[in-house]
């Protein structure tokens, strides 16, 4: 009997104290740092590619490692109707290039990481316009280039250059080598 | 029990000037720290900017010089701008960290991509004297992705700060350089900051002594304003109230102003005046008769011990003596039992012409009644020709008596009156020279403490009371035996 009065005593007194503890514990959690959203939709495979084929030559930056390009929707419907002259794209524009462990990645393998770029003119760690971005397929994590790094490479896409149709008339691409226009 | 630690004394003023000087070496210094560190800071902000910039117009240079294969132009501009800027050196490594252009290695590297003979080799490396990569910043420049790598380095003679700028293996760069790489090389720059850190050391040096200076004149103005204005005033008062402690009410503190430290040695002042006029008081007035003044006591029955003295034959010796004489004489003889009844803690309640009106309070009051009657006797004695040999007599009693004031709205007196008054009065004039009588009420109380004894009893008629009285002859004991 004394146990039977002790016991819902104890638990009376302890179940308060851990209801509190756990309110606190929700709060703090709350108040972390929140998980960033990823700028990265996830569903760039199913996007349109402006190279059909898989890059996987040598350029500085990327080595000889394969390379598949996607061009998200509002890239493509603004290529489209901007013919082959001065381009630049509208914000929004996502551009994600598939980085392969190889040069000649197996049917089905994933990339390892994905070099993105977002357009987004009013971000503070943009440049040119771009996001720089590279995202780890392992980890998820996404990391931004906030150095000058992709900008300088990809500013040769807006003069002639040794990729693609190699821009034969030095037109601003917004830094695209391979630039969403049917033909190209 | 309380213990009472040494510790050493610290005047107002030396604690004034520790606050004061505690406040500005903290304060003054906080700000001292802060103008030197935003000085270096904005120094450094400003040379990385110059540097960071100075770094990006090479780049454009030598990717613009080195695109149609100018190296040697690229190399004479760095070489004038170091001219036009002996603070400014220029490197330029290749990705491995050797010195560029120190050998034909690049120039057979193009000719092999290109497959042409298009550059010559040269006989004579085209930079030279160049300082070679720091192995530990080097590095982080190469890395991926490749980044700028500010840093400071120093040597006995100079101080430098440095940028390693990495030379991205542009695409346009490819069609000579090849595409396996991503850095071509690193451009660094250095700029010698020796005269702006002297001049930002010599600031800091002259700021660091103003302040020490800035400290000591503040420390000294303040606390010489502090020591006038608070320290001195209540020293003075302190002054004031150790005189006030030692028995000397004649202090003043000099007031001037109206602040707290006015304030507070005013109050003292009429603390001082109080206590002085008490004092003065005391002289014509009676203990009890202060003390009922302050408490406002009301009339009531307290058991008491009375001792009265007169001097036998006074009034012959007045008509005998001169005025000042007497009076001298009579003052010096009330003067000395007024001390010696003080002494034995009783009140003198009034002097009567020559007559003493004494009251005692408490259990043993009695006893010490008696022993003060004793010594008063022995003084007169003693004083003989002091006191041109005139004789006292005493009279004790004691029982309950009526204290309160008793007077008129203009004078009165806080006495007592009662039966044990009037026998103590009656024994005082029936004693003869030299003698101290002693009711029996009295003798009981006082039991036989030594020094004294009582010879008696014996039995005497007083006006006033009813039937025989029993009294005693209190004598020093040596004259009892």
């Amino acid at each position: 009997m004394r146990t039977a009065r002790h016991v819902p005593a104890a638990a009376a007194a302890i179940l308060p104290a851990c209801a509190t503890i756990l309110a606190v514990l929700a709060v703090l959690s709350a108040c972390g740092p929140a998980t960033p959203k990823s700028r990265v939709p996830a569903d760039w495979t199913s996007w349109r590619k402006p190279v059909d084929r898989v890059l996987n030559y040598t350029i500085p930056g990327h080595g000889d490692k394969a390379r598949v390009i996607y061009v998200n929707a509002p890239g493509w419907e603004y290529a489209g109707g901007a013919g082959s002259g001065r381009l630049e794209f509208p914000e929004g524009t996502v551009v994600v290039k598939e980085i392969y462990a190889s040069g000649s990645p197996a049917p089905g393998e994933k990339p390892v990481t994905l070099d993105v770029m977002v357009k987004a003119p009013g971000d503070p760690d943009a440049r040119g316009g771009w996001l720089w971005l590279v995202k780890d397929m392992a980890s998820g994590k996404e990391t931004v280039i906030t150095t000058n790094f992709c900008q300088a490479c990809h500013a040769n896409a807006n003069s002639s250059h040794p990729y693609g149709d190699r821009n034969p008339g030095g037109a601003f691409r917004d830094y695209l080598y391979f630039p969403p226009i049917p033909g190209t | 029990m309380e213990t009472m630690r040494p510790h050493r004394t610290t005047t107002l003023a030396a604690k004034i000037i520790r606050i004061l000087v505690i406040a500005l070496t903290v304060g003054l210094g906080i700000a001292a720290l802060m103008f030197g560190l935003v000085l270096t800071s904005s120094r450094q902000e400003v040379t990385r900017e110059s540097l960071n910039q100075e770094a990006a117009m090479l780049q454009t240079a030598i990717e613009n010089f080195m695109l149609p294969g100018e190296a040697p132009i690229a190399v004479q501009f760095f070489r004038e701008i170091e001219g036009a800027n002996p603070k400014v050196r220029i490197s330029l490594f290749r990705r491995n960290g050797e010195i560029a252009f120190s050998d034909n290695r690049t120039i057979q590297e193009v000719n092999a991509n290109i497959r042409r003979e298009k550059f010559a080799p040269r006989s004579s490396p085209a930079l030279e004297m160049q300082m070679p990569a720091d192995s530990v910043h080097f590095p982080k420049a190469v890395s991926m992705p490749p980044q700028d790598v500010f840093f400071r380095q120093e040597d006995d003679a100079a101080v430098y700060i440095k940028i390693y700028r990495p030379l991205i293996n542009l695409p346009r760069c490819t069609a000579c350089h090849g595409s396996d790489h991503t850095i071509r090389g690193v451009i660094g720059v250095q700029f010698d900051v020796s005269s702006f850190v002297r001049s930002e050391n010599l600031a800091l040096a002259s700021g660091g002594a103003g302040f020490l200076v800035l400290t000591i004149i503040l420390a000294a103005a303040l606390g010489s304003i502090m020591n006038r204005g608070v320290a001195a005033p209540v020293a003075a008062i302190g002054k004031v109230c150790e005189r006030v402690a030692q028995g000397d009410f004649g202090g003043v503190v000099s007031v001037r102003g109206n602040d707290e430290i006015a304030r507070l040695g005013r109050q003292v002042n009429d603390m001082v005046r109080g206590l002085r006029e008490r004092s003065e008081l005391t002289k014509y007035v009676s203990a009890g008769t202060l003390g009922a003044i302050q408490d406002s006591q009301e009339p009531k029955r307290v058991r008491k011990t009375l001792l009265f003295t007169d001097v036998r034959g006074f009034t012959s010796y007045t008509g005998s003596h001169d005025p000042e004489r007497v009076v001298g004489i009579l003052n010096k003889l009330l003067e000395e039992q007024s001390r010696i009844i003080h002494e034995h803690q009783g009140d003198v309640d009034k002097f009567v012409g020559d007559e003493v009106v004494a009251v005692f309070s408490g259990e043993d009051s009695p006893a010490r009644a008696c022993s003060a009657a004793l010594a008063i006797m022995a003084a007169a004695r003693k004083g003989g020709e002091a006191y041109d040999g005139l004789a006292l007599g005493a009279g004790i009693a004691c029982g309950e008596v009526i204290q309160g004031m008793i007077g008129s709205a203009r004078r009165a007196d806080f006495t007592v009156i009662g039966a044990s008054v009037n026998i103590a009065a009656r024994l005082c004039g029936l004693a003869k020279p030299g003698q101290i009588l002693v009711a029996r009420d009295a003798r009981d109380a006082a039991g036989t403490p030594p020094g004294f004894s009582f010879r008696g009893p014996f039995k005497t008629a007083l006006k006033g009371v009813e039937g025989p009285s029993v009294i005693y002859l209190l004598e020093p004991e040596g004259d009892a035996s």
